[in-house]
């Protein structure tokens, strides 16, 4: 069969098939969500396999199957230390987070980061800032991911010429459609359910690129190394183009970021038992570990077949993945990989609605009116489906500067806010919600402050690093310089453990 | 007030690294565990509590602090510049060549130009911050895992693997120094520092992957402690039904 002449219908069916599977898992769990810790928790019932691939594939998100490719593309081997960093922070997050956020979400009954965030430090105030900071940065991240997700959509479908050609706002609507369906109908249990198929896609992908990108170039590996050295050996040395302090920078922000994610360290709070995490990491990890080498693959192998006169220059850095799979990828593996590029945005972009759900529905009224809402399911239900809808008129309609702006409330202001009060502050009795408080603060003040002000930080250091780093130092150096918090027993027991 | 470890699931008991050390690592660890001990290092757990938690946020704050400072150090340092670049839309940006530049050929596409030159004054302040950064992870990971005042058995192959870690990167480091200055040689049709990053650092997590499942059932949450959590889970169950 000549798969060749149908290599955009490929594509489309791959995605159409995964966007049934989809609709078939937000069905299938309709009947398992009886309450808001099913809607939000999971019912704290995850096994193995389904916390460890929703992890992970929480972690990628599209970042790994556009972004990822496109930073190789652009700066050389300079994103590899993110790369790096993710392993490194599935570690810290197992070792520092894990149990004790297990056993918080127990033990006080949590369906949100908040939740326990209020239980550990005893203090509404910090709920509601950690509330707020998720709440903003649910929308400028979904806004910025449902557009990305709306473009790959329309091109796809515009390139088969028997199709009628669709507009944005059309793309938009249907993969939004999807992903609304079977957060609203499943919650979170939809959402890790389908995590688990879009893991498994990102490491089957990872393992069949790399191949096809080995292929892609005369000679191999040695050959893009050949074309790069000719061009600039800098951008295949171990800094890449933007040089050793930036480059440390993105590694320090990716390893200490995760267990700041909100949508990530929830995770934690669903496993079934504790005694679970030891696998839960090894397996996440090495699936990670598999489904990043599609961002190194793709990536090199682009950069060596522009500079090597191959391929023509890319319009954007971003394009790299799309115009590889077009160009040197079967035609069944670049459908495969189409649909593990919905399955990565839509895998971080589920678990940002139910978090951003728990926000408006149960952390902002337990911090402002002390109670949560009365019938809180049906409220989660139509809250995710507000937020939704918020996020893609964002996309849609806002400009552009705003939407920037929304999205520096993303990795690096949650890294700076919850690092601190999170990693930190569950481990340590005597964190102060003070210093939590001030921690959030700063992150967010800074991280607004660099973007609107375009400050510019020499030798390419990333701003979040630098934000991390001082709030990190002001969380410890305020609840070294305060009076020790007094903790309730349940707390202190918990801290013992 | 030092955590005693108490009963491990059918290993009998840790009191102390050795034990620990012929647990999971097996006699050759063990001798590992000895030779430290001959150094002074197990002496000093034992007798001081070296790295307990009353230690370990010290350490993570000084960690930090030195982290500031080697930050402070590059924002004086002066970048290199390139020069003016003209953009797509006719304007001109003055570029740096410290964290690349617009490549002449493919506008969305970085260059560095030669790292002996850009490097030159950050290459070693790039070292420090990297070692920092290992001493403050690792640090993390000690916290996470400690128990009111112990590391216990985590202690040893933590040290280990920062100390492992601390010289891959000085590696790195020396293996670019060859690399910037013109020794273009490969490992794997890599260049040498790139396959060291890859083949080393990269799968590098995973021997704390390793750690976290071997200490796991042992110290980090034994089978006592599931006890001890059920224990508060059902007296809090109970305190908030008699609430209600």
């Amino acid at each position: 069969m000549d798969f060749e002449s149908y290599r955009n219908q490929i594509a489309l069916l791959s995605i159409g098939l995964y966007f049934a599977l989809c609709i078939g898992v937000g069905i299938w769990a309709i009947r398992r969500t009886k309450s808001t810790t099913d809607f939000f928790m999971a019912g704290r019932d995850l096994g193995i396999m389904v916390t460890a691939m929703a992890m992970f594939s929480s972690l990628l998100s599209g970042v790994g199957f556009v972004g990822g490719p496109g930073l190789v593309y652009g700066w050389g081997v300079t994103s590899f230390w993110m790369i790096i960093g993710g392993t490194m922070a599935a570690c810290l997050s197992f070792f520092v987070v894990g149990k004790r956020i297990r056993m918080f979400s127990e033990v006080f009954e949590t369906v949100s980061l908040p939740d326990a965030i209020a239980a550990r430090y005893n203090s509404e105030l910090t709920r509601l800032l950690t509330a707020l900071a998720i709440l903003f940065g649910v929308v400028g991240y979904l806004a910025a991911q449902i557009l990305a997700m709306a473009v790959v959509f329309r091109g796809i479908v515009n390139s088969i010429e028997s199709l009628p050609e669709i507009n944005l706002p059309t793309a938009m609507a249907v993969s939004c459609a999807v992903l609304v369906f079977y957060s609203v109908t499943g919650g979170i249990i939809a959402g890790v359910y389908t995590d688990l198929v879009q893991g498994i896609v990102m490491v089957v992908a990872g393992i069949l690129v790399l191949f096809a990108a080995v292929q892609a170039v005369d000679g191999g590996i040695g050959g893009a190394v050949t074309y790069m050295l000719a061009d600039d050996p800098e951008s295949i040395g171990p800094w890449g183009t933007l040089g050793i302090l930036g480059c440390l920078s993105h590694f320090f922000l990716s390893t200490m970021g995760a267990c700041g994610q909100p949508h990530i360290i929830t995770k934690l709070m669903m496993t079934r038992r504790i005694h679970d995490f030891k696998h839960i990491l090894a397996l996440s990890v090495i699936s990670a570990m598999f489904a990043y080498l599609l961002w190194m693959a793709i990536g090199l192998a682009m950069r060596a077949l522009v500079v090597g006169g191959i391929e023509t220059p890319l319009d954007q850095a971003d394009q790299a993945a799309h115009v590889f799979l077009q160009h040197y990828a079967h035609p069944v593996l670049a459908g495969v990989v189409f649909a593990g590029l919905f399955a990565a945005i839509m895998s971080t972009a589920d678990s940002f609605l139910n978090v951003g759900a728990a926000a408006i529905i149960h952390d902002i009224p337990k911090a402002v009116l002390g109670r949560s809402l009365n019938h809180e399911l049906f409220w989660a239900r139509a809250a995710t489906l507000g937020i939704a809808i918020v996020a893609a008129l964002f996309g849609l309609y806002s400009p552009q500067d705003f939407l920037t702006l929304l999205g520096t409330f993303g990795w690096g202001t949650f890294a700076g806010a919850l690092v601190p009060t999170v990693a930190i502050g569950f481990n340590w009795k005597r964190a102060t919600a003070t210093a939590a408080n001030v921690a959030i603060f700063t992150s967010v003040g800074l991280n607004v402050a660099i973007e609107l002000l375009s400050i510019q930080i020499p030798h390419g250091i990333h701003g979040s690093a630098v934000t991390l780093i001082l709030s990190l130092t002001l969380f410890f150096g305020i609840s070294l310089m305060s009076k020790p918090p007094k903790l309730s027993k349940d707390v202190e027991a918990i801290m013992n453990l | 007030m030092c955590y005693t470890p108490r009963h491990v699931s059918g290993n009998g008991f840790i009191q102390n690294n050795h034990f620990f050390a012929k647990d999971v690592w097996g006699k050759g660890v063990l001798s590992f565990a000895e030779l430290l001990d001959a150094m002074g290092v197990g002496q000093i757990s034992r007798g001081t509590k070296f790295m307990n938690t009353h230690f370990i946020h010290w350490y993570i704050f000084a960690t930090l602090l030195a982290l500031c400072t080697i930050y402070g150090i590059a924002f004086i340092t002066p970048e290199v510049p390139w020069g003016d670049v003209v953009q797509e839309d006719g304007t001109t940006v003055n570029q740096s060549m410290s964290h690349g530049y617009q490549h002449p050929d493919f506008p969305k596409m970085d260059k560095a130009g030669s790292g002996a030159v850009r490097h030159e004054k950050t290459i070693w302040v790039g070292w420090a911050l990297g070692l920092g950064f290992v001493l403050f992870w690792t640090g993390l990971l000690a916290f996470g895992t400690s128990r009111d005042g112990n590391i216990g058995p985590a202690k040893i192959p933590l040290i280990v693997g920062c100390v492992l870690f601390m010289g891959i990167i000085t590696a790195l480091i020396f293996f670019y120094r060859a690399f910037m200055n013109g020794d273009h040689s490969t490992f794997l049709s890599l260049p040498r520092p790139l396959a060291l990053m890859i083949f080393g650092i990269w799968p590098f997590p995973l021997y704390f992957v390793i750690v976290y499942y071997k200490i796991f059932d042992s110290w980090h949450f034994t089978d006592e402690d599931q006890h001890r959590f059920e224990e508060i889970l059902a007296n809090r169950r109970h305190a908030t039904s008699e609430d209600h």
